[in-house]
């Protein structure tokens, strides 16, 4: 049944949405505004528009998800997250407002000096694009479910028509404004869900002490007799979590090209403070949530039944595990783990803990379907269709021709998520992986390193995306989780490697050693965007 | 060669460094298990309010304080 309280505050949440983007859309002139705001957008705004942006569903459900299946090592790949942003400042974000290009695949084909480039960097964005519109997709899902009590398949259709009609009438003016709103939203959401779960387990003492009762094992680490699950079970395990997200702030389309919307090269400096300050505070919240969601639909979700129970009991099975596969069954959810966060607090009984987190969780899933259909939108309207296959309609009139483009994609993830290959983290780890090692040792080193050149970009995008993609779907499908090394079956090992995680620094290997074996780039080209850029940058 | 400023590296080596430290004390010490009081586990302190929220902020802040410093007073 529909409860009043949490379809109210999400009825509000979609009015200040449109209120928002309907002011926006009165102030958009141009084709610049559409795409990167005018680039007038100030350092808290957009340091909370980056919080959002960055931080979809994937962080909301997926990493208590996670928390909830892995235990307390996993902790530390959040905290890894957070300490990723700050890494952008001095290290991508400066140089490339300095450089303030359209589209993030400018800068390979200018640093580069070779426009075909456009051609892979875009195709392999359009790879992580759809993989994130998909989990967005997922994610407002799932929030619709919350509220609705609908099948899941409902909820993908709708959640879909709101983003086709948030993208379609805003652009990037309303995504920023839009995305900061959405952020603190967001950010409100996740303490006040927290803050509620410690009260009603008796304080945070009580909050720590219910989950050791309940699962002994969680705060184990690698060196304890019994880690909380074998995929943290090494500390290269552990170490191998740490990484898979780590570089992605500074590195990933969808952030890079919000560096390009700051007023200045401080404005995009001081962003990433309150990116990291806000986002900072929303994962502790989901940290929190993680670590209780075990105990919390055991003993107060309302499927939490002694019939229930005593089935878990003979199964041998967790409790929580049932009660999500009574939600996965009765819904048609395609992966129910996701679902263990809003589960948690709806064993909260609040009604308006639930509204505010069900819209924060819309606003989190709207703002990254959002951020990533503007990223792939540019690229394919302005990359492909103006710049290199000249097409004369995209010139004339490229806010409609992306917002087609916009449409399309929103479609193919709706598709895809009508029954998702992943759990929507493991989508989102999938698309970090894949972008940073083939295209993220092109972008960073291509900025502090002079030797950096064109056949080494080209050879670490094509290797490393075709090598990444057959590595992980092997993992996934002939050894079972992603998570294995995807050599494991002939190497006779047991390693832990998440995402195949070693991509990056294999990446990273290959690059520099192509760029030392071929010709450098001309000189006139590594001074303008390498040095030049890099100088007190 | 172009390199990212020194500061740069400070802030790499607070985090990484704060990282190994704890790690090295939980196989070492097992300090994931102490009890700071009232029940809390450690954990939540040094990976959760320091680790996740506050050392990210304070290296977030040196990353753009310090440049701004450097800019001024080349200005004059």
């Amino acid at each position: 049944m529909v409860d009043p309280i949490v379809a109210g505050i999400t009825v509000l949440y979609f009015i200040g949405v449109i209120a928002i983007g309907w002011y926006s859309k009165q102030r958009m002139k141009s084709a610049t505004d559409y795409y990167l705001a005018g680039r007038q957008i100030g350092s808290i705004v957009n340091g909370l528009a980056l919080e959002s942006t960055y931080l979809s569903p994937a962080s909301m459900l997926g990493l208590p998800a996670f928390v909830f299946i892995l235990g307390y090592p996993f902790w530390w790949a959040m905290m890894a997250i957070i300490a990723g942003m700050p890494l952008a400042t001095l290290l991508t974000a400066a140089a490339l407002r300095k450089y303030a290009p359209t589209s993030f695949a400018d800068y390979y084909a200018d640093r580069y000096n070779d426009q075909r480039l456009r051609w892979v960097i875009g195709l392999i964005v359009v790879f992580g694009a759809i993989l994130y519109i998909t989990l967005s997709i997922v994610g407002m899902a799932l929030f619709l479910l919350a509220i609705l009590k609908l099948p899941y398949i409902y909820g993908v259709i709708i959640g879909t028509l709101i983003v086709v009609f948030y993208v379609y009438y805003g652009g990037m003016i309303a995504t920023s404004w839009n995305a900061a709103f959405q952020a603190a939203l967001m950010t409100v959401a996740a303490v006040v869900a927290a803050i509620g779960i410690a009260i009603k387990l008796g304080g945070f003492g009580a909050l720590h002490q219910a989950i050791l009762e309940n699962n002994p094992k969680f705060f184990n680490t690698a060196s304890d007799a019994a880690p909380p699950h074998p995929f943290v079970g090494t500390w290269l395990a552990v170490m191998g979590w740490y990484f898979v997200w780590h570089f992605g702030f500074a590195t990933m389309p969808y952030t890079v090209v919000r560096f390009f919307t700051t007023m200045d090269i401080k404005t995009a400096r001081r962003s990433i403070f309150w990116t990291s300050l806000f986002a900072g505070i929303f994962y502790v919240a989901l940290q929190i949530i993680g670590a209780a969601s075990k105990v919390m639909i055991e003993k107060y979700h309302p499927l939490a039944t002694p019939e229930l129970a005593a089935k878990a009991a003979e199964l041998k099975k967790p409790l929580a595990v049932l009660v999500l596969a009574s939600i996965q069954k009765t819904y048609g959810v395609g992966t129910v783990t996701d679902y263990s966060m809003i589960a948690a607090v709806e064993a909260l009984n609040n009604p308006i803990i639930l509204g505010i987190l069900v819209a924060g969780g819309l606003a989190i899933a709207m703002s990254t379907a959002a951020g990533w259909v503007m990223v792939v939108n540019t690229i394919v309207t302005r990359d492909w269709f103006d710049m290199l296959l000249g097409i004369k309609k995209a010139k004339e009139d490229p806010v409609m021709v992306a917002r087609t483009v916009s449409v399309v994609f929103l479609l193919v993830g709706m598709f895809i998520a009508f029954n998702p290959p992943a759990l929507v983290l493991d989508l989102s780890g999938w698309a970090f992986v894949v972008i940073i090692a083939s295209i993220g040792p092109s972008l960073i080193l291509g900025l502090w390193w002079k030797r950096a050149n064109r056949t080494a970009t080209w050879v670490t995008a094509i290797v490393m995306f075709v090598l990444h993609l057959y590595a992980w779907l092997k993992a996934k499908y002939v050894l079972g989780h992603h998570a294995w090394f995807f050599l494991n079956d002939v190497l006779g090992t047991k390693l832990v490697t998440p995402h195949q995680v070693w991509a990056i620094p294999a990446g990273f290997l290959l690059f520099i050693v192509v760029s030392l074996l071929t010709k450098p780039d001309s000189e006139e080209v590594v001074q303008k965007y390498c040095v030049e850029l890099t100088q007190e940058a | 060669m172009p390199w990212p400023p020194k500061v740069f590296w400070l802030g790499v080596l607070v985090m990484y460094g704060y990282t190994f430290l704890m790690w090295a004390l939980e196989a070492i010490a097992g300090i994931n298990h102490l009890d700071i009081g009232g029940g809390v586990l450690a954990p939540t302190i040094y990976a959760g309010l320091i680790g996740t929220f506050l050392i990210p902020t304070i290296v977030a802040f040196i990353y753009f304080y310090i440049p701004e410093k450097a800019e001024e007073n080349r200005a004059g």
